[in-house]
């Protein structure tokens, strides 16, 4: 990976940078799989990738919110990717996840692997692809070409931040209160 | 430019510093004075002179050009500094450039806790929410059902909860993700922990209980283990997860792991509310 990835703040460097680094930028994807599939998200809106940590519980919240973490002093949530774009809970060797920033605060997400970064040019990608897929239509940005893969190309921030992540009974229970 | 960043037991200082033109304090009189801010000679010490550059709409750029006078104006990051009490300073040598000191004071607040466990995962409490802490095995159970029991706590009669049954679902889901959640045996991680002296004790490990008193009623949860009492750091849960009744906040605690700071009085309430209604 480059230093694009060390920066935290995308549109300063995109400023300085000009217009050939960010053309750049935007057409770099972090590459993540699922069940198997490629996946790719864009990678400017990644804040940073870290180690996976032992996760821990949070009580009252929904199935794909997998706990919080420690990141440097800052308590960070994590979502699991599997529950929350509809794969079948499954077992897997998680080594590193992606954190993104969200209004909320920061939010980790774990894919079943991080394959690293790619870069996809605009005319390598279908926006309107015809394909089924698990992810809803909504935050599929297109469908890319890389190394004869297809990557299917997801704003996962965009998926996260609308993230419920109390548990839809508690929040019933207390709009009732 | 130059931006340097320190952090200190009471805050942040962010210096921000370049080798510019620097600031010309003739030019900020020149123009308090076109301004009507400054009468005739008077002549301000340096630092009330910078003091005027954070006035909204005051810029000491001649003319507003497509790069210069156009940024955010310091009278706005003045206001955004003052409101999380933090400070700004301005040094400037004029040909040598220009230093900016913001203070941004961290919010801190630590309180004395109590870390417990429930389920095998820790939770702190403020210990100022606790009256006391008993042991129930050395109290006989006047009455007993699935949901609580009943014990006499120096002659009245107080009603023990698991602290559990306030703490919902956490241990189905870390069953459904056992590589992701895999719990060790955490309560090692302190090397204090009572657990390692339960045993010379004899047959049974502790059965502790918080005793909650909200309005001299008395309520008391029975937990896993007292872990320790340690000074811990409040943080604000983020957004998506704040709003659980009775979560009041998060920290980290000395092994580096996160943890949920519960109110029990919080429980308590919701406790003798639904009393109140049976």
């Amino acid at each position: 990976m480059e230093k694009e990835t060390k920066t935290g703040l995308p549109e300063e460097s995109l400023n300085k940078g000009g217009k050939l680094q960010e053309d750049q930028d935007l057409n770099r994807y972090l590459l993540f799989t699922l069940g198997g599939e490629i996946y790719g998200t864009p990678l400017m809106a990644v804040r940073e990738v870290c180690e996976f940590q032992r996760v821990k519980p949070i009580p009252h919240t929904v199935n794909s919110f997998l706990g919080v973490i420690n990141i440097r002093g800052e308590i960070v949530g994590v979502v699991d990717l599997r529950v929350r774009l509809n794969y079948p809970p499954k077992e897997s060797k998680i080594i590193a996840m992606m954190v993104f920033s969200t209004e909320e605060g920061a939010l980790g997400a774990v894919a079943d692997t991080l394959e690293g970064v790619a870069k996809i040019n605009t005319q390598d990608i279908d926006p309107k692809p015809r394909i089924d897929s698990r992810v809803p239509t909504k935050y599929i940005l297109g469908v890319g070409k890389h190394k004869n893969n297809l990557v299917t190309l997801i704003d996962l921030r965009e998926v996260l931040e609308r993230e419920e992540v109390v548990s839809l009974r508690l929040r019933e229970k207390s709009l009732a209160a | 430019m130059r931006i340097h960043a320190t952090q200190s037991a009471s805050g942040v200082q962010i210096e921000l510093s370049d080798d510019g033109r620097g600031i010309d304090p003739e030019k900020i009189l020149a123009k308090a004075r076109t301004k009507g801010l400054l009468r005739g000679t008077e002549r301000p010490p340096l630092k009330k002179i910078y003091e005027f550059l954070y006035m909204p709409g005051f810029s000491t750029a001649e003319t507003v050009t497509d790069i210069s006078g156009r940024g955010v104006g310091l009278d706005v990051v003045k206001q955004m500094v003052d409101e999380i009490d933090g400070t700004i300073d301005i040094e400037s040598e004029v040909g040598q450039g220009t230093r900016f000191t913001i203070v941004l004071p961290t919010n801190v607040s630590i309180i004395d806790s109590l870390v417990v466990s429930s389920s095998g995962q820790f939770y702190v409490v403020p210990i100022q929410e606790v009256a006391e802490v008993i042991d129930l095995r050395g109290y006989s159970i006047e009455n007993q059902t699935s949901r609580s029991k009943t014990i006499a706590l120096r002659e009245r009669a107080v009603t023990i909860c698991p602290l559990e049954s306030f703490l919902g679902d956490s241990k189905t889901k870390s069953q459904r993700f056992p590589k992701i959640g895999e719990q060790t045996a955490s309560a090692s991680a302190f090397s204090n922990s009572p657990a390692a002296s339960a045993g010379e004790e004899g047959k049974k490990s502790p059965t502790p209980a918080m005793i909650i008193e909200i309005a001299n009623k008395k309520v008391g949860f029975e937990f896993e283990q007292v872990i320790g009492q340690q000074p811990i750091l409040i943080r604000k849960l983020a957004g998506y997860i704040a709003g659980i009744p009775g979560f009041s906040g998060s920290t980290v605690l000395a092994t580096g792991e996160p943890a949920v700071i519960l109110s029990p009085k919080v429980f308590a309430r919701q406790y003798f509310n639904e009393r109140e209604v049976q």
